[in-house]
């Protein structure tokens, strides 16, 4: 009866078939598609060569175009493989400076400039004839912001952050970052922010692992040093007589009592219930601190930037406090609330925040530990430590994944990634290669915003440029994908759960699909297709 | 003449050969367009824009592979936008009544043609039938205006939409099982 129903529909349907000569007849769209025509070959003779288009004169652009270690990483990383650079010979550090335009230097132990990469091609417009070699580092970077704000990528009645990472052995990091942002101040003339990132060469780094892994291996969030975009606040306006801005990095004795000893192991805190007046980033000037607990989400907001946290219940409460001091972040934590069953497992949590002023990172929760004050001093950090010598705690980051799982990090702040090689197992029996069927994208992150309403575009077939290369930065934010295609053969190499899997192509990339029920999660709400549709070697037996 | 020929003499600025190949593909553009959109202006501009974007990018076009796909997909992205435009704007209408202006036009469509086949169907469950059509997704919706309104075989739809045979079928299969939980179990022909 039900293929009766059916067929009776197409049956119907074919009745509505038009005759398509209806569609020929003449209408005014004919000639102005010919007029259409005829304007774009006369602009292309007029411009030809085609100049590609300036991409960034937009500075609102500009400060979302921030992009994250992640993206410097893998770039370095792959510029590293490819040979543009390399690492042997007397080099000391790579330093990314991205404003887009955006480069890398790779330093010498002089901390001489030996070879500059573009990270895009409005670096490549700007730099143009100029040679940075020999040039001390510090001076070429000076030299590249100087050019930028002739260009315009860079105005001081616009809110611009330059970002600069460098990856080296040395201790001299702070002192880099000093003299860069003295030497920003003295070719503007005025104020920017300068965000400061830290790699380290060999170890630990996903510079260092990437070496041993396949090109987009580096681009594993799990294993780079920090997993999230950021976008800074507006700086305040330039004046001629403003002292440099502060960094990005925090001090304990501007919130916390001078006999909290944060760092020594004890988590001090202090305790606020809405609203905390403190200056926390240590520009001479107070910062305004608000937390607003919700049922599902809760916002904290810090001199009128919002920062989401995405836990169930909380009390209206929050804690500042300095668990490392030699690091740049702070760390603001939140707790559920204690009352049973609210919370999860009938046990408050308290949720562990990093901050480092602009970037806001769940780096786990603790297990009863309460507010009252009465664990303050009984709590040891030491007392979470695994075998690695790292903290363990659980955590249910949407940075990460939609299950509770053990995180593991380190208080000196060094390596506060989540570590993939710790929680997604290789697989315990070997599983068939997959072939395609269908284009399919492989995410460099595992991160389930990818699967919300803002990003149907990558999902959707008929808008996703998905003939176009095979590394795609779609988001312009540093979110990798990779992109495979049919008949393309696809090896599972890890899971996560019972529903990521990072597949690798036979080229060596690997990124992650998620799968739940057989639906491929994006491509299920968008295409309405299900795993069987992009995987020809799948089947429902029954 | 093949869509290479016209395409590279295009690009030599020929007026007469943009011509050729505009009027070789308008009854599949255009016919699109008018089916999804169901608006002739919208329709029309939708057209003329898709065109203008393609010949932007006549340069990246390359040889070899299928120009009708290739404008089609054009074609189909210029028609989301202005459908996701279109939806912006008229949010809050009542759904209702924008569903009679669709059949209304479709019914237009139907009346300005020849053949007179889809009389056979009674115009009650002709406005039933192509209500259940449009409240499809549109992902769904595409494969079923190609598949029954334009009467395009499986491997033409799933050249022009770049997706293989069997997803095709598979789509369509879903897309009529929407359709029949739409209409209601007692709904027959």
């Amino acid at each position: 009866m039900y293929n009766i129903k059916i067929n009776k529909i197409e049956d119907a349907l074919k009745k509505l078939t038009l005759d398509s000569s209806i569609f020929e007849k003449d209408s005014p769209a004919d000639e102005l598609v010919l007029n259409s025509y005829k304007e774009v070959i006369m602009d292309i003779e007029m411009d030809a060569p085609t100049k590609q288009p300036k991409q960034q004169k937009n500075y609102k652009a500009a400060l979302i175009a921030v992009a994250s270690v992640l993206a410097v990483a893998v770039v370095v990383a792959v510029l590293a493989i490819t040979g543009v650079f390399s690492p042997a010979g007397g080099t000391a550090a790579y330093v990314a400076l991205e404003i887009n335009p955006s480069i890398v230097l790779e330093v010498d132990n002089d901390e001489n400039v030996k070879s500059v990469a573009f990270m895009s091609d409005d670096a490549a417009d700007i730099l143009k004839g100029v040679d940075l070699t020999g040039t001390n580092s510090v001076n070429a970077i000076g030299t590249v912001v100087a050019l930028a704000a002739r260009e315009g990528y860079i105005d001081p009645d616009s809110g611009v952050t330059i970002t600069l990472t460098r990856f080296s052995n040395t201790n001299d990091k702070e002192a880099f970052f000093e003299a860069v942002r003295a030497k920003i101040n003295e070719v503007l003339g005025y104020d920017v922010r300068v965000k400061t990132q830290v790699g380290n060469l060999n170890e630990g780094s996903a510079f260092a692992k990437f070496k041993n892994e396949a090109p987009m291996a580096a681009a594993d969030p799990l294993e780079t040093l920090a997993p999230s975009v950021t976008i800074m606040p507006t700086p305040p306006p330039p004046s001629p007589t403003a002292a440099p801005l502060p960094s990005p990095s925090v001090s304990p004795t501007a919130v916390l009592p001078a006999a909290d000893s944060a760092g020594s192991g004890d988590v001090m805190f202090d305790i606020y219930d809405t609203t905390a007046v403190a200056d926390i980033d240590n520009d001479g000037s107070d910062d305004v601190i608000s937390f607003a607990a919700g049922t599902s989400s809760s916002t904290l907001t810090v001199d009128g930037v919002d920062y989401t946290i995405n836990q169930y219940k909380l009390a209206q409460k929050f804690a500042i406090t300095d668990v490392d001091i030699s690091d740049g972040w702070l760390e603001i934590a939140f707790c559920d609330i204690d009352d049973p069953p609210e919370h999860d497992l009938d046990r408050p949590y308290t949720h562990y925040y990093w901050w480092d002023g602009s970037t806001f990172i769940h780096c786990g929760s603790f297990w009863e530990m309460g507010w009252d004050g009465a664990e303050r001093a009984g709590f040891d950090a030491n007392d979470h430590m695994d075998g690695h010598g790292m903290i363990m705690s659980v955590d249910r980051s949407p940075n990460f994944t939609d299950v509770w799982y053990m995180a593991h990090w380190e208080l000196n702040g060094a390596n506060r990634q989540k570590k993939e090689d710790l929680y997604a197992a290789p697989l315990l029996h070997s599983t068939p290669d997959l072939t395609l069927e269908m284009p399919c994208l492989l995410l460099e992150n595992i991160n389930l915003s990818y699967f919300d309403a803002g990003h149907s575009a990558w999902w959707d077939h008929a808008s996703w440029p998905h003939v176009n290369g095979r590394v795609v930065d779609p988001g312009g934010t540093g979110d990798f994908i990779i992109i495979a295609q049919p008949p393309e053969t696809l090896e599972v190499i890890k899971v996560y759960g019972k529903r990521w899997f990072k597949l690798r192509t036979h080229d060596g990339y690997s990124g992650w699909i998620r799968v739940v029920d057989f639906k491929m999660s994006g491509y299920d709400d968008v295409m309405y297709i299900d795993v069987w549709d992009i995987f020809e070697d799948v089947f429902v037996a029954g | 003449m093949c869509d290479e020929t016209y395409i590279a003499k295009m690009l030599d600025g020929d007026i007469y050969a943009a011509n050729k190949l505009i009027k070789k593909h308008k009854r599949d553009l255009m016919g699109f367009c008018k089916t999804k959109l169901l608006d002739t202006g919208l329709a029309e501009d939708c057209y003329q824009i898709a065109w203008e974007k393609a010949f932007k990018k006549l340069h990246t076009y390359k040889p070899g592979s299928d120009f009708k796909s290739w404008i089609f997909k054009i074609c189909q992205n210029t028609i989301y936008d202005e459908l996701r435009r279109g939806r912006a704007k008229t949010r809050g209408e009542d759904p209702a009544s924008k569903l009679q202006l669709n059949v209304q036009y479709y019914e237009e469509l139907l009346a300005s043609q020849k053949t007179t086949e889809q009389l056979t169907l009674e115009k009650e469950l002709r406005a039933e039938l192509l209500g259940a059509v449009f409240m499809l997704p549109d992902k769904l919706k595409d494969i079923v205006i190609l598949r029954f309104f334009h009467g395009k075989k499986f491997g033409e739809i799933s050249s022009l939409l770049g997706i293989s045979d069997s997803t095709t079928k598979y789509k369509l299969n879903k897309a009529i099982i929407l359709m029949k939980k739409e209409l209601g179990d007692d709904w027959y022909v």
